[in-house]
């Protein structure tokens, strides 16, 4: 059951994570914030990529915490990927879900 | 020839991944299969649906089995004149080979117990060389009744080997097809990342509204770049498990000489005899060595149930076995292996630990072979697999996307062909995968070779799909969608659900039963299910983007008109 | 009589160069890696289970080479070339070490 809670936890950890990065990429954060002429700042980039990668972290460690740790890094490696689709999913059909991280570091642009 | 690097790559990425992708395609989708065999065999198997087991008393319910096997018709009639020596008279007959070696196998994940006896050629051509003729029986451990072993089990004994050997046996061919086109792979992945390097940038990008070629395209870099770690790793580990038999038998061939002088130095070093004795002698209890094998794997802290046994130069004085430990916990393949002696039942040997390299190694080979206990990081794999098939796919569809307009100006057929061959490994391989199964429900179990049969549908209804690809593959010189997507995917979703129903049906099994009862069924019953509804989804939206596709046609054609009138 | 002008020439040497002479290149690096490092007392299987793992990427890397590099001759010389000198060499090891026991 600890594990079951674990990946659960580590899934949501990596969407967060990916999705993150994924706004420090100009391409997609312009896809979010649905204005064409908008750039995450320098200091957004930055923020963004602390927390993507803080997030993809505690994913590792929440994996550790379930598995033999052998079969937690294949675990984690397969959930990054499951979450890059996810995320690229997402930002296909519903780009909106990801505007509260747009928010949460830049409260200009959207109001 | 080239003028760049990323040019040469271009040419490698598009003309070896067209040829060999096909290949790729079978190997990626079996391989996911191949995840969860054992649910597929029981599936298929209905006598065999009941909870794995941990392996029975050796001494009281296998051994007395064992003694009773005799060696298989077939192997005796192939090997026995190869192995035989005449000059020194006629050959043994077959039910009068005397037992050399015995092994029983379980995992975690099979409620029957596979077993075997290896038969002693008494007169061999070649004394060093291995003279077993082999005699295997499957049982069910609960009870020790012989399980019939005619029928197929089709997810361990088809669709797995379908996915390294594509079940061509002659000369082990289908081996090698696999490791080029797996070689291939890993030069795919180089190169792709090679000319798409650019793409990194927009990573997360996939535009579905855009023109075929541009969306398909996405798909592609989307799919090769998110799952890259497992292509790459799987596709190497892959080739590392078949690497020193087949592709490189380095040591198997050339240094064979300096093989041979490793094991002699190493058979002294263990302690363990490498022949026979010839002086008979009784065995000792199994059971207490086994149960001196779990005390001493509790006591390196890594306690664990019996996976395979094997008892080595049976009835005879130097007679040793070898009880290795189910590595259901781990990633690697780390048996602990324990042997002892067959006459005293000391404990001659265990295994020492591992240096880095063999850890890697075990790593390595453990990570594809996955024989360990965890439904999430299988499920991921399923994943994994089908993303690379997705990739593959799409690399088909982008290939005929960007050159068919061209190729029916030049009247050249190619990309026609490519799209059809790209219809039969996709759409058509999960009609002929999914026809098997309905043809395991619909033969009688008791049908002499069954399993026969139930090939002959696999292959046979593939064949009738690439037939079909072809028939309709016309569509695609006039600048359409081939129908035949569109129709196999109908097909698949009809017989997907059928089979569902069959099963049901023939065993009384249905969903809201297995879901509570015994996943293994219920789960392969959800997934023909799931993997219909896709279809249907699949198939309509085709029709959509057919109907699109036939405007744009007779655009095109009528600019062509007025090309070839200017 | 193969038209050695046509343009399918250059792809088709390359491709077998790259291919057949990688193997045989890799093959004679695998061969002469272990038959040099048991006498040296390495332990068999650890030299086998490297020199494949690493044999592996050998092959992949010097196929990438072979398909983008210009001088075809130089890959013809050191492909074929080393790897049949290489393979030779490690019969002869093999055989002067087991002979030496």
């Amino acid at each position: 059951m600890v594990e079951i809670v674990c990946w659960v936890a580590a899934i949501f950890a990596t969407m967060l994570g990916m999705a993150s990065l994924s706004l420090t990429l100009p391409n997609h954060w312009r896809q979010v914030t649905g204005i064409e002429t908008s750039l995450p700042s320098r200091s957004e980039q930055l923020s963004l990529r602390i927390l993507g990668y803080s997030s993809l972290v505690v994913a590792l460690l929440l994996c550790l915490a379930a598995d033999h740790p052998s079969m937690a890094v294949l675990v984690w490696v397969m959930l990054l990927s499951l979450a890059a689709k996810g995320i690229a999913t997402i930002l296909t059909w519903r780009q909106h879900w990801l505007k509260p991280l747009v928010w949460l570091f830049n409260r200009t642009e959207l109001n | 020839m080239f003028s760049s690097f990323r040019q040469a790559m271009a040419w490698l990425h598009t003309w070896f991944g067209m040829t060999l992708g096909f290949i790729l395609m079978v190997v990626f989708f079996f391989g996911s299969l191949s995840v969860f065999d054992r649910e597929i065999d029981r599936w298929s198997i209905p006598e065999t649906r009941f909870e794995p087991q941990v392996m029975p008393s050796f001494d009281e319910m296998l051994l007395p089995i064992l003694r009773s096997v005799e060696p298989n018709e077939e192997d005796y009639n192939t090997n026995m004149p190869l192995l035989h020596d005449l000059s020194q008279g006629p050959m043994t007959p077959r039910t009068e080979l005397p037992a050399d070696e015995f092994w029983a196998y379980t995992t975690h994940r099979d409620p029957v117990l596979i077993m075997g006896v290896g038969f002693r050629v008494p007169q061999p051509l070649d004394p060093e060389g291995h003279n077993h003729i082999h005699g295997n029986i499957t049982i069910d451990p609960r009870t020790g009744k012989a399980l019939p072993d005619d029928q197929l089990k089709i997810g361990s004994k088809f669709f797995y080997p379908m996915h390294f050997s594509l079940n061509l046996n002659w000369n082990r061919i289908g081996i090698y097809i696999v490791g080029i086109a797996a070689f291939i792979m890993m030069a795919a992945l180089v190169s792709g990342v090679v000319i798409h390097r650019k793409r990194f940038r927009e990573f997360f990008t996939f535009r579905p509204n855009k023109q075929t070629q541009r969306s398909v395209l996405d798909l592609h870099n989307l799919t090769g770049m998110v799952a890259l770690p497992f292509h790459f790793f799987f596709t190497f580990t892959g080739l590392l498990i078949f690497a020193s038999f087949f592709f490189f038998p380095v040591t198997h061939t050339q240094l064979e000489p300096l093989h041979k002088y490793h094991e002699m130095v190493e058979a002294n070093e263990t302690g363990l005899p490498h022949d026979r004795a010839g002086v008979p002698a009784e065995m000792a209890s199994i059971d207490a060595m086994v149960a001196k094998a779990k005390q001493r794997w509790a006591e390196k802290d890594m306690p664990g149930e019996v996976g395979f046994l094997q008892i080595n130069h049976l009835d005879d004085a130097n007679s040793y076995v070898s009880i290795y430990r189910a590595g259901s916990d781990r990633v690697a393949l780390v048996g602990e292996g324990m042997h002892f002696s067959g006459t005293t039942g000391e404990l001659i040997r265990e295994e020492p630990p591992r240096s880095a390299i063999a850890e890697v190694e075990e790593f390595l080979t453990g990570l594809h072979l996955q024989h360990f206990e965890h439904w999430l990081l299988r499920w991921l794999y399923v994943f994994g697999g089908l993303v690379g098939a997705i990739c593959i796919a799409t690399g088909f569809i982008f290939f005929v996307e960007k050159r068919k307009r061209q190729h029916t100006l030049q009247g050249s057929s190619g990309s026609q062909v490519v799209d059809a061959l790209a219809v039969t490994t996709v759409t058509g391989m999960l009609v002929a995968t999914v026809s098997m199964l309905v043809a395991n429900r619909l033969l009688p179990a008791e049908m002499v070779g069954k399993g026969y049969w139930e090939q002959v549908v696999f292959w046979g209804s593939w064949s009738v799909m690439l037939l079909h690809a072809f028939w309709r593959s016309s569509a695609v010189r006039h600048m359409r969608i081939s129908p035949a997507w569109r129709e196999q995917s109908i097909l698949f979703a009809v017989l997907a659900v059928a089979a569902v129903i069959l099963n049901w049906i023939t065993t009384g099994d249905h969903l809201l039963k297995t879901a509570f009862h015994y996943w293994p069924v219920a789960g392969v019953d959800l997934s023909l299910l799931v993997s219909s509804a896709i279809a249907i989804y699949a198939a309509r939206y085709l029709k959509k983007r057919e109907n699109v596709a036939v405007n744009k046609a007779i655009e095109f054609s009528a600019q062509n008109l007025e090309a070839s009138r200017g | 009589m193969p038209n050695f002008s046509s343009p399918a020439w250059p792809i088709a040497s390359r491709i077998f160069a790259s291919l057949v002479g990688g193997y045989l290149f890799t093959w004679g690096l695998i061969a002469i890696t272990i038959a040099g490092l048991i006498p040296l007392g390495v332990e068999f299987h650890d030299v086998e289970m490297g020199m494949l793992m690493l044999g592996l990427l050998v092959y992949l890397s010097l196929f990438l080479w072979g398909m983008a590099t210009d001088k075809l001759i130089w890959l013809w010389l050191i492909l074929f070339g080393g790897g049949v000198a290489m393979t030779l060499l490690a019969s002869v090891v093999q055989q002067s070490f087991l002979q030496g026991i």
